[in-house]
């Protein structure tokens, strides 16, 4: 048991350090539409031209095939750096390009994965439909082989920044006479195929973050199905898996750093009362000192869950607690954020650096996206704690 | 960088399990909650012998040379096990005496012929320093203690055990209470820049927290899989594997920022972290977790849960208990708040927070 890195762990560091100091963009990152994929990109490619793109994927693909250490040790100068929000890089470079790599064939890696990691394709999810959300089984857009091509009709719903994407990867069914679970297809589509209309949905928190997908006999060739047709589920779950698992190893890290600036902020404000400082109200410290300590608890749960990675070599369905456990805290984040503002923060502003509000309303969405609460506690519970399904 | 337990502390554990389940565990606990049983010093001799009270002292020292690790995994199988009994003042009293230099009570201490008891200063109302221990305290299982142990973040010291027969039964129905003045100078004194005895014994309270939250969550989760109801087994119902769920989850969260914090502290700065924030926090989270997953195992259980017979109630009191000491959940907004930089200029530049 060591909590110290390596000395060639540190080098990594100081060397990170080094570049992240003088090359992370000091332009605030725009908030939407092709400005901020532009922005997304331009940055990916900055860290890809500097050899920090990818610090665990294999060097075949385009990465450092650095270990998870490495790659926590990334994260925590990037946080460290206040390097931009990955923004709509998420989904190909955080979970859907890790998951070509352990899924995909050869030719479907050397595709995509390096475009990916030079910030040339920006991907989107389509998992949920209208009528198939935490039930994710009882999805219907079809998929019907014709030929060398996969024919879609359906519609897909919540895809983050699919108006901006290049790639939507589906799950389809391709088999209904099959058992639910059976008969889907994990399926990567050109967003620009005809047959495809996009369609942004406004969010409560006053962004267009994510999109209806409708398809009307999209054609999509047969050598974009990963994983085998009709594997889908399988497929599905290791997406999931790592969505839930290390693709969120960023936020965890620097979440500390935004309760940090709440802190400050607390303490150059008035108290609720008027008197004092905001931060010596016993309520508003308490809920800080709370989330203070969740911060450092988020850090020692990815210390712990990449040690077991390290050693076994693939993330668990404990994944599930720690994407419920930083959703909720950042909850709890926006509501003590509120508190500490008072009456005098309800304009709404949407970039977190001027206000909180804007914060406060986007998190709503964190004990929804990438699972809802109940399935992930659904999921610690059965397939962590062993109870009935 | 590993912070997964090793094969000694791996065996550590084992065999502090063996030794509380047979010896010192609900068994014990419910047999000394009922005035059945005491645990004695021959009690305390066997514990000794195995080498619990000097676990961290060094070899030359007369303790056995491991690490704070290895103690919390004792500590956290004690929590486990509810085990009655005055064992966390002891392994403290020991360190004090020790690496105090009261070699009399060191002998004592370490093989348990030598009893000590906790005393927690009532905040506002007492004083402790090298030379002085005056004011209002809070002890616990006084009756048949030779001395008592006082740890404040500045300085711990012994000091002779004052008459406690005017002790009453606590929440936790094992151990005894008694609020009373002292007016003492002390036998032994450690001041915390020659030893973070304060936060050791911090993170040992938070370990014993952890591991009862550990066995609550295993008592909610075995009864969820076999107690019926309607035809089916509870645990299949969403109000129930919702609960047990989130007893997992902060009983996970409470043990690797423990092991985090324990590391952080063993590492004798090489790590850079502020350690009376992580210790802190360490125990907040382990207090809340063992308070918390008191309240679910009884709920869990329904009636039978809030039965004498039953574990809960022995859990649910201990970590009452345990969670006010060290200055209780007040001293761990303070500390946690403290470990701020509040004039880092780095920490309003990062653009966390958005949602992907």
């Amino acid at each position: 048991m060591d909590l110290a890195f390596s000395p060639e762990d540190e080098r990594f560091r100081e060397q990170a350090r080094d570049w992240l100091a003088t090359n992370v963009p000091r332009d605030p990152r725009p908030q939407e539409g092709p400005e901020m994929r532009e922005f997304d990109s331009a940055w990916q490619r900055r860290q890809f031209d500097g050899g920090w793109a990818g610090v665990s994927w294999p060097t075949e693909h385009g990465g450092l095939g650095l270990s998870t250490v490495r790659q926590l040790i990334w994260h925590e100068e990037y946080a460290r750096a206040g390097a931009p929000y990955i923004g709509s890089l998420f989904s190909a470079v955080n979970y859907g390009g890790p998951a070509l790599t352990i899924e995909g064939t050869p030719e479907q890696q050397a595709a995509h994965l390096p475009r990916i990691l030079r910030g040339e394709e920006v991907w989107s999810q389509g998992f949920s439909e209208p009528e198939a959300g935490s039930d994710l089984a009882g999805l219907r857009t079809r998929g019907v082989v014709d030929g060398d091509e996969l024919v879609v009709t359906g519609q897909k719903i919540w895809s983050s920044y699919a108006q901006i994407a290049d790639f939507h990867f589906c799950l389809v069914r391709t088999d209904p006479e099959r058992p639910r679970h059976k008969g889907l297809t994990w399926v990567l589509i050109d967003l620009r195929s005809p047959g495809i209309t996009v369609r942004p949905i406004k969010t409560m928190a006053r962004d267009l973050h994510f999109c209806e997908v409708f398809y009307d006999e999209a054609r999509v060739p047969l050598g974009n199905v990963v994983g085998g047709l009709h594997n889908g589920w399988k497929v599905a779950m290791s997406t999931l898996t790592l969505e839930r698992g290390t693709a969120f190893m960023a936020d965890q890290v620097s979440f500390e750093r935004t309760v940090d600036a709440l802190v400050v902020e607390a303490a150059s404000r008035p108290g609720p009362r008027g008197t004092g400082r905001a931060l010596d109200d016993a309520g508003v410290a308490r809920q800080l000192a709370d989330l203070k300590t969740v911060a450092g608890a988020l850090r020692s749960l990815s210390y712990r869950s990449i040690s077991t990675l390290e050693r076994t070599g693939a993330p668990g369905p404990e994944g599930s607690m720690m994407r419920l456990y930083l959703g909720e805290a950042n909850q709890r984040l926006g509501r003590a954020a509120m508190d500490v503002l008072g009456v005098e923060g309800l304009a709404f502003v949407a970039h977190w650096r001027k206000g909180w509000s804007g914060h406060w309303l986007r998190h709503f969405a964190s004990t929804i996206g990438a699972g809802t609460a109940e399935i992930q506690r659904n999921v610690v519970g059965e397939r962590v704690l062993g109870l009935p399904r | 960088m590993d912070v997964l337990a090793d094969a000694d502390q791996a065996e550590i554990t084992a065999l502090a399990r063996e030794f509380l389940t047979e010896r010192l565990g609900p068994d014990q606990a419910h047999a000394v909650a009922d005035g059945r049983a005491v645990v004695d010093a021959a009690l305390l001799g066997r514990a000794a012998e195995l080498g619990w009270f000097g676990l961290g002292l060094p070899e030359s020292r007369g303790g056995a040379g491991y690490g704070l690790l290895e103690e919390i995994a004792v500590f956290r199988e004690i929590g486990r096990a509810v085990s009655p009994g005055p064992l966390l003042p002891m392994v403290l009293a020991a360190r004090i005496a020790v690496l105090g230099g009261a070699d009399s009570q060191a002998e004592g201490l370490l093989s348990g012929t030598l009893r000590a008891a906790w005393a927690e200063p009532v905040p506002g109302a007492a004083t402790v320093t090298a030379e002085r221990v005056s004011g209002r305290f809070a002890s616990f299982d006084p009756e048949r203690a030779d001395v008592l142990v006082v740890v404040t973040p500045e300085v711990a010291v012994l000091v002779p055990a004052p008459d406690g027969s005017a002790a009453v039964p606590s929440v936790d129905p094992t151990i005894s209470t008694l609020v009373a003045e002292l007016e003492v100078a002390p036998l032994a004194v450690l001041p915390a820049d020659a030893d973070p005895v304060y936060l050791r014994g911090l993170l040992l309270s938070a370990a014993a927290l952890v591991g009862s939250a550990q066995r609550t969550t295993e008592m909610a989760v075995e009864h969820a899989g076999t107690r019926e109801a309607f035809g089916r087994p509870i645990g299949t119902y969403q109000a129930i594997k919702h609960r047990c769920a989130d007893m997992w989850m902060r009983t996970q969260a409470a043990d690797a920022h423990l092991v985090y914090a324990a590391l952080a502290l063993d590492s004798g700065g090489k790590v850079e972290a502020d350690l009376p924030g992580l210790a802190h926090g360490a125990r907040s989270l382990a207090a809340e977790a063992a308070a918390r997953n008191g309240e679910a195992v009884v709920q869990v259980h329904g009636a039978m849960g809030y039965t004498w017979e039953h574990d809960s109630g022995l859990h649910i009191g201990r970590a009452e208990v345990l969670r006010r000491w060290f200055g209780g959940p007040a001293a761990d907004v303070d500390a946690v708040l403290a470990s701020v930089p509040l004039s880092d200029p780095r920490t309003t530049i990062s653009q966390a927070g958005e949602t992907p």
